[in-house]
C-alpha cells in the first residue's frame, strides 16, 4: 500500500488573498503543533478569510492526511491526538465565527461510556476527533445510564448516539441501552454506534446497534457517513 | 517494601498484609513502545518529550500497594475452587494451574486515586486538553501495576520458599486461561468473590455492581501456594 498524500483542495488560491500560503497551517496540524496553529488560523481570520475555508482549505488537509495514515497504520494514537489538539486549538478559535454566520454542525452526537463502565479516554479520544470532524457533541462521561442517554439526545435533538464499553461485564449494557431507545419509542431518530475492546461488527449486528467504530478513525467515518441518512424527525 | 516477619509455618506473619513495592520506575521508552513505536529514533520529538515528562509525573503520582490474604484450599475438583472460609471460584483452568495448591494468596493492587485524578484533570476538564498526557498516563498505571505485580510475587517466592512452597503464576476474574488448546474464561463477575476474602477490612479499592474497580488502576489475582516437588 501507498503512503497516503496530503490531499490539497484544489482551488484554495481563489479562497485566500493574493500570497497567502496554508502549507504552514497543514505542517502544523499534521505535526502536532498547536502553538503554530493557533497563531495561524488567527492570521487567516485577521486576514478576512471565511472561516468554513479556514476549515476546510486549511484546518482539514492536514488533519485528514494523520487519518489516513492511522488507518494505514503507519502512526499510532500518539500522533493523531496531538494533530487533534491542533485541529482543536484552531476550531476554537473559528467556531464563534462560523455560528455567527449560522454555520450547523454536521449533527449532534451524544456519546457517553455505558452503565458501570468508568472508562474515559478511548470515548474521550473519539469525541475529540467527531468534534474536530464538525460535530456537535454531549459527552456525558463515564457510567452513564441508559435514561440519560435518551434524555441528553432527546433534549439535543440527536442525530448519532454513541455508547462505549471496555469491559466483558458491561458491554451487554449497549444492547440494553438501544432496547431502551426502542421503548422509548426513539429508535428510529437515532443513529446508534458502538465501540471499544470487547466489541466486534458481530456484537453490533447482534444488539441491533447501526454500526461499530474499530477505531477513532473509523468511527469518524462511519459517522459521518450515517449522519447523511435519514431518520425520524425529533418532536 | 513490607517485609513480614518470618512465620512459623507458612512464612506469612498473619494471613494478611499490605505490600508496598520500594519504587517504581517508569520507563518513557516502555510507554512508547506499549502505544506501538517499535523504532524509537523516529518517535516524534513532541511525542517523546510528552513521554519524559509523564513518566516523571507518574512516579509522583502513583501510590503502588496490594492488600494480600493468604487463604488454605481445598483440592480443586471439576473447575471449582473452595476456599477454607466458604468463598468459592470456578474456572476449568484451576486443575492445571492450581493442582497442588495447598494455599493461595487472594490480593488487590492499585495505583491509587491520584492517578486516575490527573488523567481525568488531563482530559479537558477544568480548563486543560492533554489528551496524550492522559492517554500516557493510563499506560503509566499499566506498566506500574505490571511492576508492581512482579515485585509482590518475588516477595512471595522469598517468603514461602524456606518453607518448601513455590508460587504459581497470577491468575484472575476476567481473564482467559489456554487449556488443551482451548481459552477457558474465568468470569469476570467472580471479582466479587474476591473482594469477599477481604471482607472487614479497609480497602482502597472500591468494586462496582459491574465488577470494574476504583481506583481505574487496580487489579485482583490469586497466587497459588504448593509443596516444592
Amino acid at each position: 500500500m501507498s503512503e497516503p498524500g496530503l490531499k490539497i483542495p484544489q482551488g484554495w488560491e481563489s479562497r485566500a488573498p493574493q500570497g497567502w500560503e496554508w502549507k504552514t497551517l497543514w505542517d502544523a496540524v499534521e505535526s502536532g503543533d498547536h502553538h503554530y496553529s493557533g497563531q495561524r488560523v488567527k492570521e487567516a481570520i485577521d486576514a478576512k478569510i471565511d472561516p468554513r475555508v479556514i476549515l476546510d482549505d486549511g484546518l482539514f488537509p492536514g488533519f485528514d492526511l494523520q487519518s489516513d495514515r492511522f488507518s494505514a497504520q503507519i502512526i499510532f494514537i500518539p500522533e493523531m491526538l496531538i494533530t487533534a489538539r491542533a485541529m482543536k486549538v484552531g476550531l476554537a478559535l473559528i467556531r464563534p465565527l462560523l455560528a455567527a454566520m449560522a454555520e450547523k454542525p454536521v449533527g449532534t452526537f451524544v456519546m457517553g461510556t455505558v452503565l458501570g463502565d468508568m472508562h474515559d479516554i478511548g470515548q474521550s479520544i473519539v469525541t475529540i476527533m467527531l468534534e474536530n470532524a464538525g460535530f456537535k457533541m454531549i459527552n456525558l462521561g463515564t457510567d452513564v445510564h441508559p435514561d440519560k442517554f435518551i434524555e441528553a439526545a432527546k433534549n439535543e435533538k440527536a442525530n448519532l448516539v454513541g455508547f462505549s464499553a471496555l469491559l466483558s461485564t458491561t458491554v451487554y449494557y449497549q444492547k440494553v441501552t438501544i432496547e431502551e431507545f426502542i421503548k422509548a419509542g426513539h429508535r428510529q431518530k437515532v443513529h446508534i454506534l458502538i465501540g471499544g475492546a470487547p466489541t466486534s461488527q458481530e456484537w453490533a449486528d447482534e444488539c441491533g446497534a447501526d454500526g461499530w467504530g474499530k477505531d477513532a478513525v473509523e468511527a469518524v467515518r462511519l459517522a459521518l457517513r450515517l449522519v447523511k441518512e435519514p431518520r425520524e424527525a425529533w418532536a | 517494601m513490607q517485609l513480614a516477619t518470618i512465620p512459623e509455618g507458612h512464612g506469612f506473619s498473619s494471613n494478611c498484609g499490605v505490600f508496598r513495592p520500594s519504587r517504581i520506575a517508569i520507563r518513557p521508552e516502555s510507554i512508547l513502545r506499549l502505544q506501538g513505536y517499535k523504532d524509537l529514533e523516529k518517535v516524534r520529538p513532541a511525542i517523546r518529550e510528552a513521554a519524559e515528562s509523564v513518566a516523571r509525573r507518574a512516579e509522583e503520582l502513583i501510590v503502588p500497594e496490594i492488600h494480600y490474604r493468604r487463604v488454605a484450599i481445598g483440592p480443586v475438583a471439576e473447575g471449582v475452587l473452595v476456599l477454607e472460609n466458604g468463598v468459592k471460584f470456578s474456572c476449568a483452568a484451576f486443575e492445571r494451574h492450581l493442582a497442588d495448591a495447598r494455599a493461595v494468596v487472594v490480593a488487590i493492587a492499585t495505583m491509587g486515586a491520584r492517578l486516575d485524578d490527573e488523567v481525568i484533570a488531563s482530559m479537558d476538564r477544568m480548563g486543560r486538553f492533554e489528551p496524550l498526557d492522559a492517554l500516557f498516563l493510563e499506560t503509566c498505571g499499566w506498566l506500574g501495576i505490571e511492576q508492581t505485580t512482579k515485585q509482590f510475587s518475588d516477595f512471595l517466592r522469598a517468603l514461602v520458599r524456606p518453607h518448601g512452597e513455590r508460587v504459581s503464576c497470577r491468575m484472575a476474574p476476567g481473564y482467559s486461561y489456554r487449556v488443551d488448546g482451548r481459552e477457558t474464561p474465568w468470569a469476570l463477575e467472580e471479582q466479587r468473590q474476591i473482594f469477599q476474602v477481604f471482607s472487614g477490612i479497609d480497602l482502597p479499592v472500591r468494586l462496582l455492581e459491574s465488577c470494574a474497580m476504583l481506583p481505574k488502576m487496580s487489579r485482583t489475582g490469586i497466587f497459588g501456594l504448593a509443596p516444592v516437588s
